[in-house]
């Protein structure tokens, strides 16, 4: 439960975040919900003892950009959002989650982009080299 | 007092540590261990195999048979909470490691006892979908 | 110009206890560069999460094993929040007296473990011999060393009788020689304070911009602790006086572990109190249906600030879990902190954030 939750859209989203940035607020996590085609994402501030929301929801195709200019504590969690969601933000910090071409795509999503959504989690279809192991 | 009078307090004292196998484990009263069916008081409602965390239960209603994988079993003792009857009790055992999986299988003979008539958050009329 | 070449701190490596890999870039002796790569111990818990909410508990604590009740209190709480359930006031205490311990021995075990990053050995078998009293304490409390079971949504499992407070009081007595001297060591012994002082400087601005959490952030200035925001109490926190946060100003890496030593003193006055308030009552409420909505949750975890957010849609499964680790914040200010050090002072600099990788990665 969070004190004040507000709902933005992309055109407001950017100035409630600076809004956040001015009073001193303090960026905690972002949580990233998976709503099929489109990504909600919950930015958590703690500003004084209290707990704010940012929420924005956006379709998956669409750039969320990031805010690590504003507070660096966020480029973690937004390479997270990039790798475990697929979701894209131009500018989040360069270092990888999980390594590239491992045949897993975006894991928690429900509807996986590409392969086959209702599959079981088959193996990746170029495995790496198996050692006789059946 | 310094790390050195520590020290040498230490090369004059007995050992801290037990020289387990050798010596018996010291096990405080009340500590998990494994788990047991009282078959007489089970009525198949199968709380107990839909429960658990890790799929160490294997309940056959047919066959009248449980199965517990003791390996897989992690003692949180859920099956324990959610068995209406008490028919499954944990009792103080330390598991020693071993080489293959231990499948301890109970068997009910006969017929099931009667649900008898309780107000528990579980009192199941029959497996619930 | 010096060349600059690149070290490696691989995921394998004897001086850390899980995988992580930093790679430094050094020239002659000096780090001059850093990018931390995370990721080797995901075991894919958040997704595993949403398959039934009630099992939750369980996996919740091996998300981590040094900070396993406080995961589980801590989802605990959030899926209490969304169903508007009130535990008891006895589980509320309870809780507070496992975390606490919990706190205790993550503490003992972390000074253990930044004594034998530099070499100490002796002092990391003191300190976890000293563990051992911890261990059996909440073996007889909860039946298990290391991953309690003793959270469920509505209250906790299993209740303390007399005979196992007076156990515990009697626990909390030996500390009383053991920590002083601990205190003693670490405020003068000249191989951990020559070793420690001056290393691994995190400013204030750098731990507030950062994002630092725990100890980490408390020992450069940053007076942040989940326990004293008054306006979101978790456990039984707002019942207790004598809690009080130790917040230190030099921010290297000898403040960071004695801010954890002090730490200990007041978690030693803080489970008295609660012993001292206990009163008979319930220890669970009845739950019925399913999670709907989310909630937020924060819990003072040893090593810092620990979030979990819970969404449901009223079925069994969840909708979706996120979890925010201490050390997943804690990981970027390494990187001011690491710069310019020399490649000897790696360990110490690295151990003294108290990295729990299993948690950053889940």
């Amino acid at each position: 439960m969070a004190d004040d939750a507000v709902k933005a859209t992309i055109a407001t989203w950017r100035g409630e975040i600076e809004g956040m940035k001015k009073a001193g607020a303090r960026f905690v996590v972002l949580a990233a919900v998976d709503h099929l085609d489109d990504i909600e994402v919950i930015y958590l501030f703690h500003h004084e003892g209290a707990l704010k929301e940012v929420k924005l929801m956006v379709p998956y195709e669409a750039d969320i950009p990031s805010i690590t200019d504003l507070f660096p504590s966020a480029g973690f969690v937004e390479r997270e959002m990039v790798d475990l969601f697929g979701a894209k933000v131009p500018g989040a910090a360069p270092f990888l989650e999980l390594t590239e071409g491992s045949g897993i795509v975006a894991p928690l999503r429900k509807k996986r982009p590409g392969a086959a959504a209702a599959a079981a989690p088959a193996p990746a279809p170029a495995p790496a080299p198996k050692q006789g192991v059946s | 007092m310094s790390m050195l009078t520590n020290s040498l307090k230490n090369l004059f004292s007995k050992p801290a540590t037990r020289l387990y196998p050798y010596e018996e484990a010291d096990i405080q009263r009340d500590c998990r261990g494994r788990i047991e069916y009282d078959m007489s008081k089970c009525i198949w409602c199968m709380m107990c195999s839909r429960r658990c965390p890790v799929f160490a239960i294997e309940s056959d209603k047919a066959a009248q048979t449980h199965k517990v994988f003791r390996m897989r079993c992690i003692a949180c003792g859920a099956c324990v909470e959610a068995c209406p009857t008490d028919a499954i009790s944990m009792r103080q055992h330390y598991q020693e490691p071993g080489y293959a999986p231990i499948i301890d299988s109970y068997k009910q003979e006969g017929a099931p006892p009667k649900p008898a008539k309780k107000e528990r958050a579980e009192a199941p009329a029959g497996p619930k979908a | 110009m010096a060349r600059t070449t690149v070290v490696p701190l691989g995921p394998q490596h004897p001086v850390l206890v899980e995988p992580i890999h930093l790679r430094f870039e050094v020239e002659e002796e000096v780090v001059v560069g850093l990018t931390p790569q995370i990721g080797y111990n995901h075991r894919g818990i958040e997704k595993l999460m949403e398959n039934d909410w009630k099992k939750n508990n369980f996996l919740s604590e091996r998300v981590c094993g040094i900070c396993s009740h406080q995961h589980s209190t801590a989802y605990t709480q959030a899926v209490e929040r969304v169903m508007g359930i009130e535990p008891p006031e006895r589980a509320l205490l309870i809780r507070t007296i496992l975390m606490e311990l919990q706190r205790i021995h993550s503490h003992l075990l972390i000074i253990g473990l930044e004594a034998d990053a530099i070499g100490y050995e002796n002092l990391l078998m003191q300190c976890w011999r000293d563990r051992e009293i911890v261990m059996r304490i909440v073996e007889l409390i909860s039946g298990n060393r290391v991953h309690y079971s003793m959270n469920q949504v509505g209250g906790v499992r299993r209740d303390i009788d007399d005979a196992k407070v007076k156990e515990i009081e009697s626990a909390l007595a030996k500390f009383d020689e053991r920590f002083a001297d601990l205190d003693a060591i670490m405020r003068k012994d000249p191989t951990w304070v020559k070793r420690l002082k001056g290393i691994g400087v995190l400013t204030r601005q750098q731990a507030w911009d950062l994002g630092a959490v725990g100890p980490v952030a408390r020992a450069s200035g940053v007076d942040y602790d989940v326990r004293s925001t008054r306006a979101h109490p978790f456990c039984a926190y707002h019942m207790l006086k004598s809690f009080k946060p130790v917040v230190r100003e030099d921010g290297d890496t000898w403040s960071r572990m004695m801010c954890r030593m002090e730490e200990l003193w007041v978690t030693q006055k803080m489970i008295r109190e609660c012993l001292g308030l206990l009163k008979p009552g319930p220890i669970t409420v009845e739950v019925r249906g399913h999670p709907n909505g989310q909630a937020w949750s924060r819990v003072e975890a040893s090593r810092g600030e620990l979030v979990y957010f819970v969404k449901g849609s009223g079925k069994p499964a969840l909708d979706r879990v996120k979890i925010r680790t201490p050390t997943f914040a804690n990981i970027p200010p390494l990187v001011p902190m690491l710069m310019g050090c020399q490649v000897a002072d790696i360990p110490p600099i690295v151990t003294a954030i108290d990295p729990c990788i299993c948690c950053t990665d889940r």
